[in-house]
């Protein structure tokens, strides 16, 4: 059964492949089928991969072929069946099976829809092998192709130079990011001769040999990648910009799959920040501080994907906070859920979006709950569940990193109640904004607004549903030891991450959930107030008075401060280079090195001067010097 | 006898092209090219048999004088005959649609070239890798002079010429000095690194000192690298290829096969500041690759990166910076010759190769710019391409040399990727121009060409092990002679 892990990531290939080579001519609809066939097939072959896990983790490596032999160093092409791999397989297939089925519709009209489905299936490839592979190398493939997929489906509307500029800083910032994921590779594989799970973690505990500065220091390193992929400050700045991109590339890959990969890799790699206190710590504080300047940020936002997307960034910070403080099951539970409502909530702005006729500034809509009832419900279910409402998805996997939060320190869980306060505000001033008042667009927008077609809207009803049930595979303690589905995940996972260890009484968990439910509930009530019962909107740029606003709405400035310490100064000193140094300095040394001869030349041209008494004076002069010498 | 054909067919073949005239120069060179790729191919079969009597040749020259004709085919050598058999019919193919004056001329001097190469790749003897080393230099130097654009490339030419030339003479010296302590006197490499590991550390610091001098000029190494983009830049597309792709290796191959073995003292003892100047090589290179406004300049300095870095992991002196040395000198050969055609594609069309005043190209050639895409990414070393596979060896290589001078190197994989998208997005992106409205779709030939290119990088990069699998034990076999 393991042994079918191979088809996985070969049918979106062949989808890939088939379309962009074979795919000329062939009609959208066939494209689509051929295109979301792949991945349900993945999604198939998944589900019996993943049932060979159920007992509690079985790894088997499954070897392709050798990759890359040097000296010591050895890679394979190999995939790792464990239960986080396939956990990770499931939601990856599934969720992207029903982003496929939903751009059928929503790219229905876009003379590039073959390219699309094409590079959908080409990420979803690159992503299976991000979790398949058996070693941090072949983890890497996936996790630099994915950042190709990315690059090229954020820029996929490349006549326009903005949506080129942002696939290209999209692409660059990863790519810090992957320099300190080479750097981590390159220390393990120094300290530990292999960079393969295996020998490091599971059959071998090579990664026991790290230690030391080295440890801490390797760990870090990984994490940089991390914070690449997984957009945490200060390495975040690409992924609000990621939203030039077709809106179900937002779901798919900016917000449920690729972008939480950073938080995979170190749940992979728990054994390692296990181990390192200081690299934790870090991991903690980075989250944290993503967790509320994204969640400040999406508070401001007007563009309803910027607020989703500063939103991602603020819920990938929950995820590291969780990892940062050992909870790994817990972080990758909030994954998952996350990968539903992100995805459901995405797809649901890409509705909005469609049925606006391409706006996306929720200051021109309102009221749209009457003209697309299912959108609007779907949307509504989505952001209840985000926002931590029980018995829905976030709830559960929020309160847990919240309750170990509550147990770790006391100052993370301030923070991220806060946070966690402001989720459900943002997300509720996004919605009633959205579908609730009067409709503020152009008498055009009004006229043209529409429902989805049923290929969008199915894939969102199913997304719902997730959304609502999702939570129950990571059931806690508190609330039902009867329940089958308790600490199912946890289980799971207890042999391929190190686990957490809570020791919490019962009443405490309940009180912090109660707790939680509470802040949440207010936040929406206080949202509900302002943008319904008083029927505020949203500040016109112009409007914008109070400077922490306006710092807000400018995301904290970070991309100015980036322009003015990194990319000038870089430019300047390049420019410097090839004005100065390189003519002046470097070839000038060597213009002035090839002068010597010609100056010795001219010396020796002095000598040769053609007139007789000159040299017989030196011929005198010369043969007086030999006697002296002779004496 | 199969490493003297190699050398001596393209040899031959060079004097029948004159001969035969223009009419079927460009056929001739071709079959001759195909030729050597299948011998080569045939070569690294029997390599991977373990049946060396083919590989290896060697006859007497200059008894007294210990000098012998002596040509092998191991498994470094292997790697560059390779590297060579695969570039070079790209490179002749490329020419296919041009018109030269004096063709039989000028295939005659590229089949001089790649024969005077693989002597230098073949060589077992320290006189024969010097002799073959500068031999190479005249078809070239002629190729640029006759076939050459711009006003100065007289001067131009005269400085690459004399550049050279001089950083080889370094080299000449240090061999000559190794090869007195020899007993009795040969040139053959094995006599050679008896004696040169038999000299005092400072002596063999010396030594390294010459031989880098010559190969840092010819690589080219910051700050020895300014004859680099004009002469790239002069030259016709051909001899540029020619240039980056095989020549300049002459200089990568000469530290494996020269310095690690013949001084390893000195290269613990100085390599440092090889080093140095090869990492300081690739951030600067790749900064005055960022403000280039020329495509084939850009190509230029982005080569002498490359170059920094296959430099830097050779000389950390371990089997992954020596292994990802020799794979990186394929894929940097392959892709080298896919980005000057390229920019051969566009600059016929255009007339120009200014970055800027392009874009659009993609709307008007979606084909073009897919597979110029893949090239793209074959440069800046993405999984499952060719270049990936070289540079993330050649990074763990340096990383155990030195964890600073990996995180300095590594910042070619940041830069890279803002000079290769910065120019691919201004020139083959955003909407359609009047600029480039015309640009004519690209022909078969072009279409094969890239893909060929664009296949082997792809190929190379998933099935790289059974070539690394070539240079394994040979790598191995230097390295414990080395320690």
């Amino acid at each position: 059964m393991e042994k079918l892990v191979t088809l996985i990531p070969l049918f979106p290939l062949v989808g890939f492949l088939y379309i962009i080579f074979l795919g000329k001519g062939l009609s959208k609809n066939l494209i689509g089928g051929i295109g979301s066939g792949a991945i349900l097939l993945s999604f198939i072959t998944s589900i019996a991969v993943f049932s060979t896990q159920l007992g509690g983790g079985n790894p088997t490596i499954v070897k392709v072929f050798d990759w890359i032999t040097a000296g010591s160093f050895d890679v394979d092409i190999a995939f790792i069946v464990d239960p986080l791999s396939t956990i990770y397989l499931l939601f990856i297939t599934g969720v992207g099976f029903l982003i496929h089925v939903y751009s059928i519709g929503y790219m229905h009209d876009d003379e590039g829809f073959n390219r699309f489905i094409a590079y959908l299936n080409f990420f979803v490839f690159f992503m299976l092998i991000l979790v398949l592979g058996d070693s941090y190398v072949t983890m890497f493939v996936g996790w630099e192709g994915v950042g190709l997929c990315s690059f090229m489906l954020i820029g996929f509307w490349y006549k326009d130079m903005k949506n080129n500029d942002a696939a290209k800083k999209a692409f660059v910032i990863n790519r810090i990011g992957d320099l300190g994921l080479i750097i981590g590779m390159c220390m393990i594989f120094m300290q530990t001769g292999t960079l393969k799970y295996d020998d490091l973690f599971i059959s071998g505990s090579e990664a026991s040999s790290l230690n030391g500065w080295y440890l801490h220091a390797a760990a870090i390193f990984l994490f940089i990648g991390a914070m690449g992929k997984s957009a945490q400050i200060p390495l975040h700045t690409w992924l609000p910009d990621a939203m030039a991109g077709p809106t179900p590339v937002s779901a798919l890959i900016h917000a449920a799959t690729m972008v939480t990969a950073g938080i995979y890799m170190v749940a992979r790699s728990s054994d390692i920040f296990a181990a390192s206190e200081i690299a934790s710590n870090v991991v903690v504080w980075a989250g944290l501080l993503t967790a509320i300047l994204g969640a400040t940020v999406a508070l401001t936002q007007n563009d309803i994907k910027k607020v989703l997307a500063y939103s991602t960034v603020s819920q990938l910070g929950f995820m590291f906070v969780a990892l940062g403080l050992g909870a790994y099951s817990i972080a990758v539970f909030h994954v998952i859920t996350h990968a539903f409502f992100k995805a459901l909530l995405f797809l649901g702005s890409g509705s909005v979006i469609h049925g606006m006729g391409g706006e996306q500034d929720i200051r021109r809509m309102g009221g749209l709950k009457k003209y697309m009832p299912t959108t609007h419900l779907t949307f509504l279910i989505g952001t209840i569940a985000i926002s931590g409402i029980p018995p829905l998805a976030g709830f559960f996997s929020k309160d847990q990193i919240i309750a170990f939060a509550f147990e770790e320190n006391m100052f993370v869980f301030v923070i991220l109640s806060a946070a966690s306060a402001l989720t459900a505000f943002y997300m509720f001033r996004l919605y009633f904004l959205t579908f609730h008042g009067k409709f503020r667009g152009t008498h055009d927008q009004e006229h043209h607004l529409h429902e989805s077609p049923k290929v969008m809207t199915v894939p969102l009803v199913v997304l719902a549903v997730l959304s609502i049930f999702g939570g129950l595979i990571g059931f806690p303690h508190a609330l039902g030891h009867t329940i089958h589905f308790h600490h199912w995940l946890d289980h799971a996972l207890e042999k391929t991450v190190v686990m957490p260890f809570l020791d919490m009484s019962l009443n405490v968990e309940l009180v912090l959930m109660l707790l939680a439910t509470v802040i949440a509930a207010a936040s929406i009530f206080f949202a509900y107030n302002k943008y319904v019962t008083k029927g505020e909107l949203a500040l016109e740029d112009k409007d914008i008075k109070s400077s922490t606003h306006k710092t807000l709405a400018a995301k904290y400035y970070f991309d100015e401060i980036y322009d003015a310490l990194i990319r000038k100064p870089i430019d300047a000193a390049s420019a410097f280079f090839a004005k100065v140094i390189e003519p002046t300095f470097i070839d000038g040394l060597v213009r002035s090195v090839s002068a010597i001869p010609t100056g010795l030349g001219n010396v020796a041209k002095l000598a040769q001067n053609g007139k007789l008494v000159m040299y017989v004076m030196a011929m005198i002069i010369g043969l007086i010097l030999i006697l002296i010498t002779l004496l | 006898m199969l490493t003297l054909a190699l050398i001596a067919l393209p040899l031959l073949m060079s004097g029948a092209v004159f001969l035969l005239g223009a009419k079927v120069a460009r056929s001739t060179a071709m079959a001759t090219t195909l030729v050597m790729l299948g011998l080569t191919i045939f070569g690294a079969v029997q390599l991977s048999l373990g049946k060396t009597e083919l590989l290896n040749f060697n006859q007497n020259w200059i008894g007294p004088l210990g000098l012998h004709y002596q040509f092998t085919l191991d498994g470094i050598s292997i790697m560059l005959a390779l590297l060579s058999a695969i570039t070079a019919p790209l490179i002749v193919y490329s020419t296919i649609s041009k018109t030269f004056k004096n063709p039989h001329v000028f295939y005659g001097l590229v089949l001089m070239m790649l024969g005077a190469m693989n002597g230098a790749f073949f060589a077992g003897d320290g006189l024969m890798f010097y002799i073959f080393y500068e031999v190479a230099l005249i078809p070239i130097y002629f190729l640029i002079l006759i076939w050459g654009r711009g006003e100065d490339k007289a001067k131009v030419t005269l400085k690459f010429f004399v550049y050279t030339i001089l950083g080889s003479l370094f080299m000449l010296i240090s061999l000559l000095y190794v090869y007195q302590h020899t007993t009795p006197r040969s040139f053959s490499f094995d006599a050679l690194y008896a004696a040169g590991n038999s000299l005092s550390a400072l002596e063999q610091g010396w030594v390294f000192a010459g031989i880098f001098l010559a190969f840092a000029v010819k690589m080219p190494i910051f700050p020895f690298h300014t004859w680099q983009p004009s002469t790239y830049n002069a030259a016709p597309t051909a001899g540029a290829m020619l240039l980056a792709a095989i020549m300049l290796k002459m200089a990568t191959f000469g530290l494996i096969r020269i310095a690690l073995p013949m001084v390893p003292a000195g290269v613990a003892e100085y390599g440092d500041w090889a080093i140095v100047l090869s990492v300081i090589g690739i951030v600067y290179a790749s900064m005055m690759a960022i403000v280039q406004k020329n495509y084939k300049l850009l190509i230029a300095y982005s080569s002498i990166a490359h170059v920094g870095l296959i430099s830097a992991g050779i000389l950390s002196g371990n089997a992954q910076g020596i292994q990802g040395g020799l794979f990186e000198m394929i894929s940097h050969g392959i892709l080298s010759v896919g980005l000057f055609f390229v920019y051969d594609i566009i600059e016929s069309r255009m007339g120009h190769d200014r970055i800027n005043e392009m874009g659009g190209i993609r709307a008007v050639s979606p084909t073009f710019a897919f597979l110029f895409f893949a090239i793209v990414m074959g440069s800046v070393a993405l999984p499952f391409t060719s270049g990936f596979v070289g540079e993330f060896l050649l990074l763990l290589g340096l990383y155990q040399y030195s964890g600073a001078f990996a995180l300095v190197g590594g910042l070619t994989v940041i830069l890279g990727a803002v000079y290769m998208l910065r120019s691919f997005q201004a020139m083959m992106l955003g909407p359609e121009n009047t600029a480039t409205a015309n640009f004519a779709p690209l022909t078969k030939h072009e279409t094969i060409l890239l893909t060929i290119v664009v296949i082997l990088v792809v190929g190379l990069g998933i099935f790289s092990d059974p070539i690394l699998q070539l240079s394994n034990n040979a790598i191995d076999s230097l390295l414990a002679t080395t320690r």
